[in-house]
């Protein structure tokens, strides 16, 4: 790639940020070796400060990005960034440009209100026209698959989406999400020169996207432009929580990450831009070929996307000023943990990529190990506690006769005495830790925004819970990656399924990811007391939290609609894409007691011969299907599987026959039950589909006023 | 004609899942036709009743699915060629 005018300040920007972080760690490295013991030697001490130096890199290459968005919010924004250099309210045609939304057993109301409220916004303002929308399902229950489908015909009758708007399933699914957008773009990628892509529960705003699309029109190095998503809708404590932390302290970091990847940014998978032409052409993601986990489909696409994107000369831009880009927070604890363990395993498989992909740029392949130190932190941590423990409790087991019992933990205890350097290195380290969070505080109050966050009182009230629960988490989350790690490493196969992204409650499964958590946390305690009792205090902080993960994943999980505490600035005034998908249209609901199959087939098919199986099937398939639908008819829908489910549905000619034959059924037959259900569902339910149009908007603008 | 014949109640109910009006009108032209089947010495059975209803009435049934728009195949290509 030629060099461009931003490489001169993105090459001075990360050097200075490499001297600070490493300079920090150097003089973290000295205190530890100054407060250490000076028994305290040989591979154990050698390993604490390898471990050392590795988290306090890491702690310290967040707090130095969050302090580079200080600076840069302060000087009012990036002058680098490509929303500053494009002027505003080009009137150029818009380029032909594809919507879409990959999903995979959501909640399926929600997801498709929220792309009718994106839908709508682009619809107002007239700009529809350039685009086209797909929801691309990868979801194999046909009881989720098939209210998709009707949802998606009933949104695309409403909305008047008539070759706008389109549904499409995969029936066979590769290479999870990133094999979807493939199948997308081998059969309709050629057709559109930009793609944004959606997650489930992305909501963009008209105005985001048009600004996305002349950036893309702008600058044409460009190859994906990415926007900071903000946390909104959230409906739990522990959604709460985690909005307040990205609203409060997320513009720092995305500023600052912002300015120092500069075009060598990455691509977090949704809320984003893609140009579509080089993004086929050099962006296709080949199945892993090494052993254990490094085999098999690549789970964590967008980090390597990028990477490939800049691979092959296009610039990758993190564009945190354009506003309107919102997603949501796994609800629970319990869901944050089992999304935490998906992207562990992906982001780790990133190891092999590093070690065989060659053509990276150097930022793309740091923002990958980054990835993938996300989760190796914490056995690091873990590691980190342990060492110092030994080396602490060495003397007391006999090691050193001569030490007294420790009275205090880890390597302060392995000190000569509690010194100067100790307490020093302590307050160095909860600087790193705790400092992003204040200098975002004194940027919200410096940028005159406390008000959105219900005044300054109650902003750090907020940020004070936010913080508290932080650090009662920090060893959950410590322990609970730890094993994910493990068993990413040991290539123990996870599920693959959608999140869970409303906080409706799960099966006791999902109580599962805090049993070896806490079995873990109860035998080092245990240890801990059986060596050196004089510890159990100081071990209980981490221990304790861990313990009580169950109690406190359950407080969590509870919807609030506390609108003190953890306020940000979208309760106070919504944002209207927020409000139109709030309001939500009951999509494609028919009969709420009959089952999406039992809708289906009782529903009569379309007369239109176009939407008709133009395939004649003959030999065993049509065998098969004859004598599924003889086995329904007789049966009811509970004597056939998902997957015969499935394929007669997917045949309409069969589901025909087998329309005609139920509507025949005796009152004492299965399928004489489903009728007779129907029947009363109808009574009590006069009106066949969910609200009105007049209905919908009345219910938008109560919620927008 | 028995209005509480299962087989002209089943008649009604399709109509109503079809989205069809079932109002007075719609069960006097119902009735007629049942009559006249009856009349001719073809008297409606289960096994013909929702063929006959799809000729005595304008039933547009239910469009589950969207189609995709036209295809433009293409390619994707991959690091290493």
């Amino acid at each position: 790639m030629a060099d461009q005018p931003w490489h001169r300040t993105a090459h001075w920007r990360r050097w200075l940020l490499a001297g600070l972080v490493i300079g920090q760690t150097l003089a973290g490295l000295w205190l530890l070796q100054q407060g250490l013991s000076s028994d305290a030697s040989g591979w154990a001490s050698t390993l604490l400060m390898l471990v050392f130096a590795i988290l306090f890199l890491w702690i310290g290459l967040g707090f130095w990005t969050a302090v580079f968005g200080f600076f840069i919010l302060r000087r009012g924004g990036d002058p680098w960034s490509l929303d500053r250099q494009c002027p505003a309210g080009d009137p150029a045609e818009l380029p032909r440009t594809a919507v879409i939304m990959p999903i995979c057993h959501e909640p399926v109301q929600r997801t498709l209100n929220n792309l009718a409220a994106t839908y709508r916004e682009l619809q107002q303002g007239g700009d529809l026209e350039a685009f086209d929308f797909f929801v691309l399902s990868d979801s194999v229950d046909p009881e989720v698959w098939l209210e998709e489908q009707a949802a998606c015909a009933d949104l695309c009758a409403r909305l008047g989406g008539h070759q706008r708007l389109f549904y499409r399933r995969r029936r066979i699914r590769l290479n999870y999400k990133s094999g979807n957008i493939g199948d997308f773009l081998r059969r309709w990628g050629m057709s559109y020169k930009y793609l944004v892509v959606l997650d489930a529960d992305s909501l963009l705003e008209a105005s985001a996207i048009i600004r996305l699309v002349r950036l893309m029109e702008h600058r044409p190095r460009a190859g994906i432009i990415q926007t900071a998503p903000r946390l909104a809708r959230a409906g739990t404590r522990f959604a709460r929580v985690q909005q307040f932390a990205n609203r409060c302290y997320g513009r720092l970091y995305s500023a600052g990450l912002a300015a120092i990847q500069l075009g060598d940014a990455t691509y977090w998978g949704h809320n984003a831009i893609l140009r579509t032409a080089p993004f086929m052409r050099h962006c296709g993601l080949r199945r892993l070929r090494g052993p254990g986990l490094f085999r098999g489909p690549v789970l964590s696409h967008d980090y390597i996307e990028s990477g490939l994107m800049g691979r092959a000369g296009l610039e990758v831009w993190l564009e945190p000023s354009i506003g309107g880009s919102f997603e949501e927070s796994p609800p629970t604890l319990e869901d944050d943990l089992i999304r935490d363990r998906r992207w562990c395993r992906g982001n780790l498989q990133h190891l092999w990529l590093l070690a065989t992909l060659d053509g990276l740029r150097p930022v793309h392949r740091l923002a990958l190990l980054t990835g993938i130190l996300c989760y190796l932190a914490s056995p690091l941590w873990l590691g980190f506690l342990g060492l110092s423990g030994y080396l602490g409790l060495s003397g007391y087991l006999g090691l050193h006769s001569d030490a007294p019992p420790p009275t205090v933990p880890g390597l302060v205890a392995s000190s000569a005495g509690f010194s100067g350097t100790n307490h020093f290195l302590m307050a160095f380290t909860a600087t790193l830790l705790l400092g992003p969070r204040i200098l975002a505080l004194i940027d919200q109050v410096l940028a005159g925004r406390t008000p959105r966050f219900g005044g300054a009182t109650r902003l750090l009230a907020s940020a004070g819970g936010e913080t508290l629960m932080a650090l009662i988490l920090a060893p959950v989350r410590m322990v609970v990656h730890s094993i994910h790690v493990v068993h990413a490493l040991l290539n123990m196969r996870t599920p693959w399924q959608g999140q869970n992204r409303t906080g409706d409650s799960r099966s006791g499964a999902q109580w599962q990811p805090f049993i070896w958590p806490m079995t873990t946390a109860g035998v080092i305690l245990a240890l801990i007391h059986w060596q050196a009792p004089e510890l159990t205090p100081w071990a209980l902080p981490v221990t304790v939290p861990v313990l009580a993960t169950p109690l406190l994943a359950r407080w969590l999980a509870e919807p609030t609609s506390n609108r003190r505490c953890w306020l940000v600035p979208e309760q106070r005034v919504s944002a209207p894409v927020l409000a139109r998908a709030d309001a939500g249209l009951a999509l494609g609901q028919l009969w709420p007691d009959l089952s999406r199959f039992e809708q289906r087939v009782l529903a009569p098919p379309s007369s239109d011969r176009t939407v008709r199986s133009q395939q004649r099937l003959q030999g065993r398939k049509q065998e098969r299907l004859t004598r599924l639908v003889e086995r329904c008819a007789q049966a009811g829908s509970g004597a056939l599987s998902d997957e015969e489910i499935t394929l007669l549905c997917e045949n309409p000619e069969s589901l025909r026959a087998l329309h005609y034959r139920v509507w025949q059924a005796d009152p004492d037959t299965p399928w004489g039950q489903v009728l007779a259900r129907l029947e009363k569902t109808l009574e009590w339910r006069p009106g066949l589909a969910g609200i009105r149009e007049e209905e919908l908007e009345h219910r938008w603008i109560e919620a927008a006023s | 004609m028995d209005v509480t014949d299962p087989l002209y109640q089943r008649a009604l109910l399709y109509l109503q899942v079809a989205g069809h009006d079932t109002g007075a009108q719609t069960r006097l032209r119902l009735q007629e036709h049942f009559n006249r089947c009856r009349a001719d010495g073809r008297p409606v059975t289960a096994a013909t009743l929702l063929p006959r209803l799809h000729q005595w009435f304008d039933i547009a049934g239910q469009c589950h699915t969207l189609s995709g728009p036209r295809l433009v195949r293409g390619s994707v290509g991959y690091p290493g060629g």
